[in-house]
Protein backbone atom coordinates (compact mmCIF):
# COMPACT_ATOMS: atom_id res chain seq x y z
CA UNK A 1 0.00 0.00 0.00
CA UNK A 2 1.21 3.98 -0.67
CA UNK A 3 0.03 7.10 -0.67
CA UNK A 4 -0.88 8.25 -3.33
CA UNK A 5 -2.53 12.04 -2.15
CA UNK A 6 -3.54 14.13 0.68
CA UNK A 7 -6.40 16.80 0.98
CA UNK A 8 -6.92 19.08 4.02
CA UNK A 9 -9.69 21.20 4.25
CA UNK A 10 -8.86 23.90 7.37
CA UNK A 11 -6.15 22.12 8.66
CA UNK A 12 -3.39 24.44 10.14
CA UNK A 13 -2.25 26.99 7.74
CA UNK A 14 -4.38 25.23 5.03
CA UNK A 15 -7.74 26.77 4.09
CA UNK A 16 -7.93 23.89 1.33
CA UNK A 17 -5.02 21.88 -0.68
CA UNK A 18 -4.71 18.33 -2.13
CA UNK A 19 -0.91 17.40 -2.83
CA UNK A 20 -0.26 14.22 -4.72
CA UNK A 21 2.18 12.20 -3.91
CA UNK A 22 4.76 10.43 -6.51
CA UNK A 23 6.06 6.80 -5.47
CA UNK A 24 9.08 6.26 -2.99
CA UNK A 25 10.34 9.40 -1.64
CA UNK A 26 9.08 12.72 -1.39
CA UNK A 27 10.66 15.90 0.35
CA UNK A 28 8.57 18.98 1.41
CA UNK A 29 11.69 21.74 1.28
CA UNK A 30 10.41 25.03 2.48
CA UNK A 31 11.13 27.62 4.99
CA UNK A 32 10.48 27.15 9.11
CA UNK A 33 6.41 27.79 9.24
CA UNK A 34 5.69 27.26 6.16
CA UNK A 35 3.92 24.18 6.63
CA UNK A 36 5.96 21.49 5.36
CA UNK A 37 5.18 19.95 9.05
CA UNK A 38 1.48 20.04 8.76
CA UNK A 39 1.42 17.80 5.64
CA UNK A 40 3.27 15.07 8.07
CA UNK A 41 0.80 15.48 10.45
CA UNK A 42 -2.13 14.93 8.70
CA UNK A 43 -0.94 11.87 7.09
CA UNK A 44 -0.20 11.02 11.06
CA UNK A 45 -3.78 11.88 12.11
CA UNK A 46 -5.35 9.75 9.59
CA UNK A 47 -3.10 6.49 10.29
CA UNK A 48 -2.80 6.46 13.74
CA UNK A 49 -5.72 9.08 15.01
CA UNK A 50 -3.65 11.07 17.31
CA UNK A 51 -1.03 14.17 16.76
CA UNK A 52 2.45 14.21 16.06
CA UNK A 53 1.73 17.65 18.34
CA UNK A 54 -1.64 18.93 18.96
CA UNK A 55 -2.61 18.28 22.38
CA UNK A 56 -6.08 19.36 21.64
CA UNK A 57 -7.74 18.56 18.15
CA UNK A 58 -8.98 22.67 18.04
CA UNK A 59 -5.41 23.25 17.82
CA UNK A 60 -5.05 21.41 14.09
CA UNK A 61 -7.83 23.60 13.24
CA UNK A 62 -7.25 27.17 10.92
CA UNK A 63 -7.82 30.45 12.31
CA UNK A 64 -11.29 31.31 12.43
CA UNK A 65 -12.72 27.68 11.31
CA UNK A 66 -14.87 25.56 13.46
CA UNK A 67 -14.14 22.06 11.29
CA UNK A 68 -11.35 20.86 9.31
CA UNK A 69 -10.46 17.73 7.18
CA UNK A 70 -7.91 15.63 6.65
CA UNK A 71 -7.92 13.16 4.09
CA UNK A 72 -5.29 10.67 2.69
CA UNK A 73 -6.13 8.57 -1.06
CA UNK A 74 -3.99 5.08 -0.76
CA UNK A 75 -3.49 2.78 -3.07
CA UNK A 76 -2.85 -1.42 -3.08
CA UNK A 77 -0.92 -3.58 -4.84
CA UNK A 78 -3.50 -4.77 -6.96
CA UNK A 79 -4.73 -0.74 -7.75
CA UNK A 80 -7.80 0.07 -5.82
CA UNK A 81 -7.98 3.36 -4.46
CA UNK A 82 -9.82 4.54 -1.27
CA UNK A 83 -9.56 7.92 0.09
CA UNK A 84 -9.49 7.74 4.54
CA UNK A 85 -10.98 10.79 5.95
CA UNK A 86 -11.03 12.36 9.34
CA UNK A 87 -13.34 15.24 10.19
CA UNK A 88 -12.01 17.65 13.02
CA UNK A 89 -14.23 19.80 15.10
CA UNK A 90 -13.56 22.87 17.21
CA UNK A 91 -15.91 22.99 20.15
CA UNK A 92 -17.70 26.43 19.98
CA UNK A 93 -18.05 28.08 23.33
CA UNK A 94 -20.99 26.89 25.41
CA UNK A 95 -21.87 23.95 22.83
CA UNK A 96 -20.94 20.26 23.62
CA UNK A 97 -17.65 18.55 22.27
CA UNK A 98 -18.12 17.06 19.05
CA UNK A 99 -16.20 13.97 18.56
CA UNK A 100 -14.47 13.34 15.71
CA UNK A 101 -16.12 11.39 12.51
CA UNK A 102 -14.55 9.13 10.43
CA UNK A 103 -14.97 8.21 6.56
CA UNK A 104 -13.99 6.36 3.95
CA UNK A 105 -14.63 6.77 0.20
CA UNK A 106 -17.01 9.49 1.61
CA UNK A 107 -19.16 6.79 3.43
CA UNK A 108 -19.01 6.65 7.66
CA UNK A 109 -16.97 4.12 9.49
CA UNK A 110 -15.54 4.09 12.58
CA UNK A 111 -12.84 5.12 13.96
CA UNK A 112 -11.46 1.65 13.95
CA UNK A 113 -11.88 1.11 10.05
CA UNK A 114 -9.89 3.85 9.32
CA UNK A 115 -7.49 3.82 11.57
CA UNK A 116 -4.81 1.60 11.33
CA UNK A 117 -5.23 1.10 7.22
CA UNK A 118 -2.41 3.20 6.49
CA UNK A 119 0.85 2.21 8.93
CA UNK A 120 3.53 4.49 9.11
CA UNK A 121 6.34 4.92 11.20
CA UNK A 122 6.94 8.57 12.22
CA UNK A 123 10.22 10.84 13.37
CA UNK A 124 9.13 14.44 14.92
CA UNK A 125 11.65 16.34 16.38
CA UNK A 126 10.02 16.23 19.72
CA UNK A 127 10.18 12.50 19.98
CA UNK A 128 14.47 13.14 20.57
CA UNK A 129 12.97 13.46 24.08
CA UNK A 130 11.32 9.50 24.11
CA UNK A 131 14.16 8.48 25.69
CA UNK A 132 14.85 11.17 29.04
CA UNK A 133 10.66 11.50 29.30
CA UNK A 134 8.10 9.81 31.94
CA UNK A 135 7.93 6.16 31.01
CA UNK A 136 4.24 6.87 30.20
CA UNK A 137 5.06 8.46 27.17
CA UNK A 138 7.22 5.57 25.90
CA UNK A 139 4.26 3.13 26.85
CA UNK A 140 2.37 5.26 25.08
CA UNK A 141 4.84 4.80 21.97
CA UNK A 142 4.69 0.71 22.45
CA UNK A 143 1.14 0.55 22.65
CA UNK A 144 0.53 2.53 19.51
CA UNK A 145 2.83 0.60 17.59
CA UNK A 146 1.39 -2.70 18.82
CA UNK A 147 -1.96 -1.60 18.23
CA UNK A 148 -1.18 -1.33 14.43
CA UNK A 149 -0.93 -4.82 14.27
CA UNK A 150 -3.44 -5.97 16.82
CA UNK A 151 -6.72 -4.31 17.50
CA UNK A 152 -7.27 -6.41 20.43
CA UNK A 153 -4.35 -4.43 21.68
CA UNK A 154 -6.53 -1.00 21.92
CA UNK A 155 -9.64 -3.05 23.24
CA UNK A 156 -7.75 -4.47 25.68
CA UNK A 157 -5.58 -1.10 26.83
CA UNK A 158 -9.34 0.43 27.04
CA UNK A 159 -10.60 -2.37 29.28
CA UNK A 160 -8.15 -2.20 31.37
CA UNK A 161 -8.17 1.74 31.77
CA UNK A 162 -11.94 1.26 32.94
CA UNK A 163 -10.86 -1.63 35.28
CA UNK A 164 -7.51 0.49 37.19
CA UNK A 165 -10.37 3.58 37.12
CA UNK A 166 -12.60 1.23 39.19
CA UNK A 167 -10.26 -0.37 40.87
CA UNK A 168 -8.30 2.62 42.12
CA UNK A 169 -12.00 3.71 43.25
CA UNK A 170 -12.41 0.89 45.76
CA UNK A 171 -8.93 0.90 47.02
CA UNK A 172 -9.57 4.73 48.07
CA UNK A 173 -12.58 4.08 49.48
CA UNK A 174 -10.99 1.35 51.78
CA UNK A 175 -8.24 3.50 52.75
CA UNK A 176 -10.81 6.21 53.42
CA UNK A 177 -13.71 4.33 55.09
CA UNK A 178 -13.91 0.91 55.99
CA UNK A 179 -11.39 -1.64 54.95
CA UNK A 180 -12.25 -3.50 51.96
CA UNK A 181 -13.34 -7.30 52.04
CA UNK A 182 -11.45 -9.81 49.74
CA UNK A 183 -14.97 -11.05 48.22
CA UNK A 184 -15.20 -6.98 46.98
CA UNK A 185 -11.87 -6.80 45.53
CA UNK A 186 -11.43 -9.88 43.59
CA UNK A 187 -13.43 -9.58 40.94
CA UNK A 188 -11.47 -6.35 40.21
CA UNK A 189 -8.46 -8.47 41.05
CA UNK A 190 -9.11 -11.30 38.81
CA UNK A 191 -9.74 -8.51 35.88
CA UNK A 192 -6.99 -6.71 35.88
CA UNK A 193 -4.72 -10.41 36.09
CA UNK A 194 -6.30 -11.08 33.08
CA UNK A 195 -5.66 -7.93 30.97
CA UNK A 196 -2.14 -7.52 32.23
CA UNK A 197 -1.14 -11.24 31.47
CA UNK A 198 -2.78 -9.68 27.63
CA UNK A 199 -0.97 -6.47 27.71
CA UNK A 200 2.37 -6.97 29.12
CA UNK A 201 3.12 -10.13 26.81
CA UNK A 202 2.04 -8.56 23.74
CA UNK A 203 4.33 -5.66 24.67
CA UNK A 204 6.85 -7.84 25.64
CA UNK A 205 6.62 -10.22 22.51
CA UNK A 206 6.74 -6.88 20.01
CA UNK A 207 10.30 -5.65 22.06
CA UNK A 208 11.74 -9.15 21.69
CA UNK A 209 11.07 -9.37 17.85
CA UNK A 210 12.32 -5.82 17.08
CA UNK A 211 15.76 -5.93 19.46
CA UNK A 212 18.14 -7.94 16.45
CA UNK A 213 16.62 -5.22 14.16
CA UNK A 214 16.88 -2.25 16.84
CA UNK A 215 21.13 -3.53 17.33
CA UNK A 216 21.57 -3.67 13.73
CA UNK A 217 20.22 -0.20 12.93
CA UNK A 218 21.82 1.53 15.92
CA UNK A 219 25.30 -0.08 15.27
CA UNK A 220 24.71 1.08 11.41
CA UNK A 221 23.88 4.73 12.83
CA UNK A 222 27.02 4.71 14.48
CA UNK A 223 25.85 3.84 18.53
CA UNK A 224 27.61 2.15 20.98
CA UNK A 225 28.13 -1.60 20.51
CA UNK A 226 26.32 -2.50 23.81
CA UNK A 227 23.35 -0.39 23.34
CA UNK A 228 20.11 -2.62 23.75
CA UNK A 229 16.56 -2.32 24.49
CA UNK A 230 14.28 -4.60 26.65
CA UNK A 231 10.77 -4.68 28.36
CA UNK A 232 10.72 -4.24 31.64
CA UNK A 233 7.92 -5.56 32.83
CA UNK A 234 6.96 -6.71 36.73
CA UNK A 235 7.01 -10.14 36.18
CA UNK A 236 8.05 -12.49 33.85
CA UNK A 237 7.35 -15.84 32.24
CA UNK A 238 6.15 -15.81 28.37
CA UNK A 239 3.69 -18.25 29.11
CA UNK A 240 0.54 -16.83 29.64
CA UNK A 241 -0.35 -18.81 32.81
CA UNK A 242 3.03 -18.47 34.50
CA UNK A 243 2.83 -14.52 34.06
CA UNK A 244 -0.41 -14.51 35.68
CA UNK A 245 0.36 -16.56 38.32
CA UNK A 246 3.25 -13.99 38.75
CA UNK A 247 0.76 -10.99 38.72
CA UNK A 248 -1.46 -12.77 41.20
CA UNK A 249 1.53 -12.73 43.58
CA UNK A 250 2.55 -9.44 43.30
CA UNK A 251 -0.89 -8.69 43.80
CA UNK A 252 -0.93 -10.45 47.11
CA UNK A 253 2.43 -9.20 48.36
CA UNK A 254 1.42 -5.71 47.10
CA UNK A 255 -1.12 -5.93 49.02
CA UNK A 256 -0.99 -3.84 52.01
CA UNK A 257 0.96 -0.80 50.30
CA UNK A 258 -1.71 -0.57 47.72
CA UNK A 259 -4.25 -0.65 50.90
CA UNK A 260 -2.44 2.37 52.53
CA UNK A 261 -2.10 4.14 49.28
CA UNK A 262 -5.15 4.12 47.74
CA UNK A 263 -3.62 3.19 44.26
CA UNK A 264 -3.19 0.16 42.16
CA UNK A 265 0.43 -0.78 42.05
CA UNK A 266 0.85 -4.28 40.23
CA UNK A 267 0.41 -4.08 36.21
CA UNK A 268 1.35 -2.92 32.51
CA UNK A 269 0.48 0.97 34.05
CA UNK A 270 3.93 0.72 35.86
CA UNK A 271 6.05 -1.32 33.34
CA UNK A 272 8.77 0.64 31.01
CA UNK A 273 10.34 0.06 27.58
CA UNK A 274 13.80 0.54 28.61
CA UNK A 275 16.62 1.61 26.48
CA UNK A 276 20.21 0.76 28.25
CA UNK A 277 23.79 0.52 27.37
CA UNK A 278 24.38 -2.65 30.19
CA UNK A 279 22.87 -1.82 33.27
CA UNK A 280 22.76 2.01 32.43
CA UNK A 281 19.57 3.67 31.33
CA UNK A 282 20.27 5.62 28.10
CA UNK A 283 19.13 8.84 28.89
CA UNK A 284 21.32 9.12 32.18
CA UNK A 285 24.33 9.86 30.48
CA UNK A 286 23.58 10.18 27.03
CA UNK A 287 24.32 13.20 24.60
CA UNK A 288 21.10 14.77 22.80
CA UNK A 289 22.56 13.37 19.80
CA UNK A 290 23.12 10.13 21.35
CA UNK A 291 19.37 9.65 22.20
CA UNK A 292 18.48 10.75 18.72
CA UNK A 293 20.64 7.87 17.13
CA UNK A 294 18.93 5.67 19.51
CA UNK A 295 15.25 6.59 19.09
CA UNK A 296 15.86 6.56 15.04
CA UNK A 297 17.42 3.21 15.09
CA UNK A 298 14.23 2.11 17.31
CA UNK A 299 11.71 3.81 14.60
CA UNK A 300 14.06 1.73 11.80
CA UNK A 301 13.37 -1.68 13.67
CA UNK A 302 9.72 -0.81 14.54
CA UNK A 303 9.44 -0.46 10.93
CA UNK A 304 11.23 -3.66 9.89
CA UNK A 305 8.81 -5.46 12.35
CA UNK A 306 5.94 -3.43 10.98
CA UNK A 307 6.77 -5.27 7.74
CA UNK A 308 7.09 -8.63 8.83
CA UNK A 309 3.33 -8.33 10.65
CA UNK A 310 1.69 -7.30 7.84
CA UNK A 311 3.61 -7.61 4.36
CA UNK A 312 4.24 -4.30 3.64
CA UNK A 313 6.29 -1.63 4.49
CA UNK A 314 5.32 1.29 6.38
CA UNK A 315 5.23 4.74 4.83
CA UNK A 316 8.00 6.61 6.98
CA UNK A 317 7.34 10.33 7.90
CA UNK A 318 10.73 12.19 8.82
CA UNK A 319 9.82 15.38 10.10
CA UNK A 320 13.48 17.69 10.04
CA UNK A 321 15.51 15.14 11.08
CA UNK A 322 18.15 14.94 8.53
CA UNK A 323 19.31 18.93 9.57
CA UNK A 324 20.06 17.24 13.13
CA UNK A 325 22.28 14.72 11.96
CA UNK A 326 25.95 14.59 11.09
CA UNK A 327 26.96 14.01 7.32
CA UNK A 328 27.73 9.97 8.31
CA UNK A 329 24.89 9.87 10.31
CA UNK A 330 22.22 11.03 7.48
CA UNK A 331 24.11 8.73 5.12
CA UNK A 332 23.30 5.78 7.47
CA UNK A 333 19.65 7.02 7.48
CA UNK A 334 19.34 7.46 3.87
CA UNK A 335 20.88 3.35 3.65
CA UNK A 336 18.51 1.91 5.92
CA UNK A 337 15.18 3.54 4.03
CA UNK A 338 14.26 0.59 2.05
CA UNK A 339 14.05 0.80 -1.62
CA UNK A 340 10.50 0.24 -1.84
CA UNK A 341 9.30 2.13 0.80
CA UNK A 342 6.84 5.31 0.46
CA UNK A 343 8.93 8.12 2.76
CA UNK A 344 7.40 12.14 3.38
CA UNK A 345 10.38 14.34 4.78
CA UNK A 346 11.05 18.00 5.33
CA UNK A 347 14.07 20.29 4.84
CA UNK A 348 14.44 23.40 4.94
CA UNK A 349 16.68 23.05 2.28
CA UNK A 350 17.58 20.93 -0.15
CA UNK A 351 21.27 20.28 0.06
CA UNK A 352 20.44 18.70 3.80
CA UNK A 353 18.92 15.89 1.93
CA UNK A 354 22.47 13.34 1.51
CA UNK A 355 23.16 12.69 -3.04
CA UNK A 356 21.63 9.33 -2.80
CA UNK A 357 18.14 10.58 -0.99
CA UNK A 358 18.43 14.11 -3.27
CA UNK A 359 18.80 11.22 -6.81
CA UNK A 360 15.79 9.26 -6.26
CA UNK A 361 13.71 11.89 -4.23
CA UNK A 362 10.53 14.23 -5.57
CA UNK A 363 11.58 17.66 -4.30
CA UNK A 364 8.29 19.47 -3.90
CA UNK A 365 8.50 23.16 -2.70
CA UNK A 366 5.81 24.51 0.29
CA UNK A 367 5.70 28.10 1.25
CA UNK A 368 3.00 29.39 3.03
CA UNK A 369 0.79 27.12 2.98
CA UNK A 370 0.94 26.54 -0.41
CA UNK A 371 2.28 23.60 -2.40
CA UNK A 372 4.02 22.78 -5.21
CA UNK B 1 -43.70 45.16 42.97
CA UNK B 2 -47.22 43.76 41.45
CA UNK B 3 -47.24 40.16 40.06
CA UNK B 4 -46.88 40.33 36.76
CA UNK B 5 -48.23 36.51 37.08
CA UNK B 6 -50.79 35.25 38.78
CA UNK B 7 -48.99 33.18 41.65
CA UNK B 8 -50.70 29.51 40.65
CA UNK B 9 -49.58 29.69 37.53
CA UNK B 10 -45.97 30.55 38.08
CA UNK B 11 -46.00 27.99 40.70
CA UNK B 12 -46.93 25.60 37.95
CA UNK B 13 -44.10 27.01 35.58
CA UNK B 14 -41.97 26.92 38.49
CA UNK B 15 -42.12 22.88 39.38
CA UNK B 16 -42.21 21.88 35.76
CA UNK B 17 -38.87 23.64 34.64
CA UNK B 18 -37.55 21.28 37.12
CA UNK B 19 -38.67 18.35 34.81
CA UNK B 20 -35.21 17.21 33.24
CA UNK B 21 -34.84 18.43 29.62
CA UNK B 22 -37.38 20.97 29.99
CA UNK B 23 -36.23 24.72 30.05
CA UNK B 24 -38.24 27.69 31.01
CA UNK B 25 -39.46 28.21 27.54
CA UNK B 26 -41.43 24.83 27.71
CA UNK B 27 -42.43 25.05 31.06
CA UNK B 28 -44.64 27.91 30.42
CA UNK B 29 -45.77 26.58 27.15
CA UNK B 30 -46.73 23.55 29.00
CA UNK B 31 -48.70 25.24 31.79
CA UNK B 32 -50.30 27.52 29.71
CA UNK B 33 -51.27 24.07 27.60
CA UNK B 34 -52.83 22.59 31.18
CA UNK B 35 -54.45 25.90 31.96
CA UNK B 36 -56.69 25.88 28.63
CA UNK B 37 -57.25 21.93 29.07
CA UNK B 38 -60.84 20.69 30.00
CA UNK B 39 -61.30 20.40 34.34
CA UNK B 40 -61.33 16.64 33.30
CA UNK B 41 -57.78 15.99 31.67
CA UNK B 42 -56.08 18.63 34.03
CA UNK B 43 -57.20 16.54 36.83
CA UNK B 44 -56.33 13.33 35.27
CA UNK B 45 -53.02 14.83 35.48
CA UNK B 46 -52.84 15.98 38.63
CA UNK B 47 -54.11 12.68 39.63
CA UNK B 48 -51.43 10.68 37.95
CA UNK B 49 -48.38 12.65 39.51
CA UNK B 50 -50.09 12.40 42.84
CA UNK B 51 -50.52 8.21 41.70
CA UNK B 52 -46.86 7.17 41.08
CA UNK B 53 -46.02 8.57 44.18
CA UNK B 54 -49.10 6.91 46.77
CA UNK B 55 -50.13 3.98 44.88
CA UNK B 56 -46.72 2.70 44.26
CA UNK B 57 -43.81 1.04 46.07
CA UNK B 58 -40.85 -1.65 46.26
CA UNK B 59 -42.48 -5.27 46.13
CA UNK B 60 -40.82 -6.59 49.37
CA UNK B 61 -39.72 -9.73 47.86
CA UNK B 62 -38.30 -8.88 44.70
CA UNK B 63 -37.65 -5.00 45.07
CA UNK B 64 -39.74 -4.35 41.43
CA UNK B 65 -41.74 -0.99 41.49
CA UNK B 66 -44.84 -2.19 42.04
CA UNK B 67 -48.87 -1.23 42.97
CA UNK B 68 -49.61 -4.09 45.45
CA UNK B 69 -46.87 -5.48 47.92
CA UNK B 70 -46.12 -8.25 46.98
CA UNK B 71 -45.94 -7.27 43.29
CA UNK B 72 -48.33 -9.39 40.95
CA UNK B 73 -45.05 -11.35 39.57
CA UNK B 74 -44.84 -12.90 43.04
CA UNK B 75 -48.25 -13.35 44.29
CA UNK B 76 -49.20 -15.21 40.71
CA UNK B 77 -49.51 -18.95 40.68
CA UNK B 78 -48.48 -18.96 37.41
CA UNK B 79 -44.82 -18.35 37.92
CA UNK B 80 -42.35 -20.78 39.21
CA UNK B 81 -40.52 -19.20 42.68
CA UNK B 82 -37.72 -21.90 42.00
CA UNK B 83 -36.02 -19.60 39.08
CA UNK B 84 -34.86 -16.13 39.76
CA UNK B 85 -33.79 -13.42 37.82
CA UNK B 86 -32.03 -11.14 38.59
CA UNK B 87 -32.00 -7.41 37.02
CA UNK B 88 -30.23 -3.84 37.96
CA UNK B 89 -33.01 -2.07 36.93
CA UNK B 90 -37.25 -2.19 36.64
CA UNK B 91 -36.65 -1.24 33.36
CA UNK B 92 -34.98 -5.02 32.63
CA UNK B 93 -37.74 -6.75 33.92
CA UNK B 94 -39.94 -5.25 31.14
CA UNK B 95 -37.31 -6.49 29.02
CA UNK B 96 -37.35 -9.98 29.69
CA UNK B 97 -41.27 -9.81 30.12
CA UNK B 98 -41.93 -9.06 26.57
CA UNK B 99 -40.18 -11.95 25.60
CA UNK B 100 -43.16 -14.08 27.13
CA UNK B 101 -40.82 -16.66 27.39
CA UNK B 102 -39.70 -16.60 30.79
CA UNK B 103 -41.85 -17.87 33.72
CA UNK B 104 -39.85 -17.56 36.79
CA UNK B 105 -39.27 -14.79 39.20
CA UNK B 106 -37.40 -11.74 39.55
CA UNK B 107 -34.98 -9.82 41.80
CA UNK B 108 -34.10 -5.84 41.35
CA UNK B 109 -30.81 -4.86 42.53
CA UNK B 110 -31.37 -1.33 41.73
CA UNK B 111 -28.13 -0.92 40.28
CA UNK B 112 -24.68 -2.45 39.57
CA UNK B 113 -21.51 -2.27 41.79
CA UNK B 114 -19.65 0.64 40.06
CA UNK B 115 -16.75 2.18 42.74
CA UNK B 116 -15.99 5.21 40.62
CA UNK B 117 -19.77 6.27 41.23
CA UNK B 118 -19.62 5.05 44.89
CA UNK B 119 -21.75 2.02 44.32
CA UNK B 120 -20.71 -0.59 46.82
CA UNK B 121 -22.41 -4.31 47.25
CA UNK B 122 -24.13 -2.88 49.85
CA UNK B 123 -25.62 -0.15 48.13
CA UNK B 124 -27.60 -2.66 46.02
CA UNK B 125 -30.40 -4.98 46.69
CA UNK B 126 -27.78 -7.85 47.34
CA UNK B 127 -28.27 -8.94 51.37
CA UNK B 128 -31.94 -9.31 50.46
CA UNK B 129 -31.22 -11.72 47.42
CA UNK B 130 -28.87 -13.57 49.16
CA UNK B 131 -31.34 -13.94 52.56
CA UNK B 132 -34.34 -14.52 49.74
CA UNK B 133 -31.98 -17.75 48.31
CA UNK B 134 -31.57 -19.05 51.57
CA UNK B 135 -34.91 -19.66 52.55
CA UNK B 136 -36.73 -19.49 50.08
CA UNK B 137 -36.57 -22.39 48.29
CA UNK B 138 -34.77 -21.31 44.95
CA UNK B 139 -32.86 -23.99 42.80
CA UNK B 140 -31.73 -21.24 40.13
CA UNK B 141 -30.28 -17.88 39.90
CA UNK B 142 -30.19 -16.13 36.76
CA UNK B 143 -27.75 -13.30 36.58
CA UNK B 144 -29.10 -11.04 34.30
CA UNK B 145 -27.04 -8.06 34.97
CA UNK B 146 -26.14 -5.67 31.56
CA UNK B 147 -23.14 -7.20 29.57
CA UNK B 148 -20.68 -4.99 30.87
CA UNK B 149 -17.74 -4.22 33.08
CA UNK B 150 -20.06 -3.46 35.97
CA UNK B 151 -22.37 -6.19 35.31
CA UNK B 152 -19.53 -8.75 35.26
CA UNK B 153 -18.38 -7.35 38.45
CA UNK B 154 -21.88 -7.31 40.30
CA UNK B 155 -22.60 -11.07 38.67
CA UNK B 156 -19.17 -12.44 40.34
CA UNK B 157 -19.72 -11.04 43.88
CA UNK B 158 -23.11 -12.51 43.56
CA UNK B 159 -22.04 -16.07 42.46
CA UNK B 160 -19.43 -15.98 45.13
CA UNK B 161 -21.74 -14.99 47.26
CA UNK B 162 -24.43 -17.95 46.46
CA UNK B 163 -22.51 -20.24 45.44
CA UNK B 164 -22.03 -22.71 48.46
CA UNK B 165 -25.92 -22.80 49.07
CA UNK B 166 -26.15 -25.60 46.57
CA UNK B 167 -28.19 -23.61 44.37
CA UNK B 168 -27.69 -23.21 40.41
CA UNK B 169 -26.02 -19.79 39.36
CA UNK B 170 -25.99 -18.72 35.61
CA UNK B 171 -25.43 -15.99 33.61
CA UNK B 172 -27.08 -14.87 30.27
CA UNK B 173 -25.12 -15.88 27.54
CA UNK B 174 -23.29 -13.51 25.37
CA UNK B 175 -25.34 -13.08 22.60
CA UNK B 176 -26.05 -9.50 24.32
CA UNK B 177 -23.75 -6.67 22.29
CA UNK B 178 -21.08 -6.46 24.91
CA UNK B 179 -21.34 -3.60 26.78
CA UNK B 180 -24.91 -3.00 26.04
CA UNK B 181 -27.97 -2.57 27.80
CA UNK B 182 -30.69 -5.45 28.68
CA UNK B 183 -33.35 -2.36 28.62
CA UNK B 184 -32.11 -1.61 24.77
CA UNK B 185 -31.99 -5.17 23.55
CA UNK B 186 -34.66 -7.10 21.21
CA UNK B 187 -36.75 -9.75 22.22
CA UNK B 188 -35.25 -12.29 20.35
CA UNK B 189 -31.76 -11.01 21.83
CA UNK B 190 -32.86 -11.29 25.08
CA UNK B 191 -34.69 -15.15 24.59
CA UNK B 192 -31.81 -16.25 22.80
CA UNK B 193 -29.00 -15.13 25.87
CA UNK B 194 -32.27 -16.77 28.37
CA UNK B 195 -31.74 -20.09 26.34
CA UNK B 196 -27.99 -20.22 26.18
CA UNK B 197 -27.19 -19.21 29.65
CA UNK B 198 -24.09 -21.18 31.50
CA UNK B 199 -23.40 -21.67 35.02
CA UNK B 200 -21.17 -19.39 36.67
ZN1 LIG C 1 -42.21 -8.88 43.50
Amino acid sequence: MRLTAIALEDFRSYSSATIALAPGLTAFIGPNGAGKTNLLEAVHVVARGDSSRAGDDAEMIRWGASVARVAVETASEDGASRWLEVTLFAPAPEARRRSRRYAADGAPKRADDVLGAVTVVAFFPQDTDLLASAPAARRRYLDAMVAQIDRAHRSDLRAYARVLEQRNALLRAGRDEEPIPESEIAFWDSELVRLATEISLRRERAVAELRPAFREGAARLGADAGIDVAYAGQVAGSDPDARADGYRRLLAEKRDRERWQGTTLVGPHREDLAVALGERPLPTFASRGEQRTAVLALKLAEAQWLRAHTGTPPVFLLDDVLSELDTARREALAGALPDDAQALLTAAIPTSLPERMRERATLVPVALGAVG
Amino acid sequence: MPQALARPLARLIDELSKLPGVGPKTAQRLAYHILRASPNDAEALAAAVRSVKTDLRYCSVCFNIAEADPCAICSSDERDRRVVCVVEEPLDVLAIERTGQFKGVYHVLHGAISPVNGVRPDDLRIAELVQRARTAGVEELILATNPNLEGDATAMYIGQLISQNGIRVTRLARGLPMGGDLEYADEVTVSRALEGRRGL
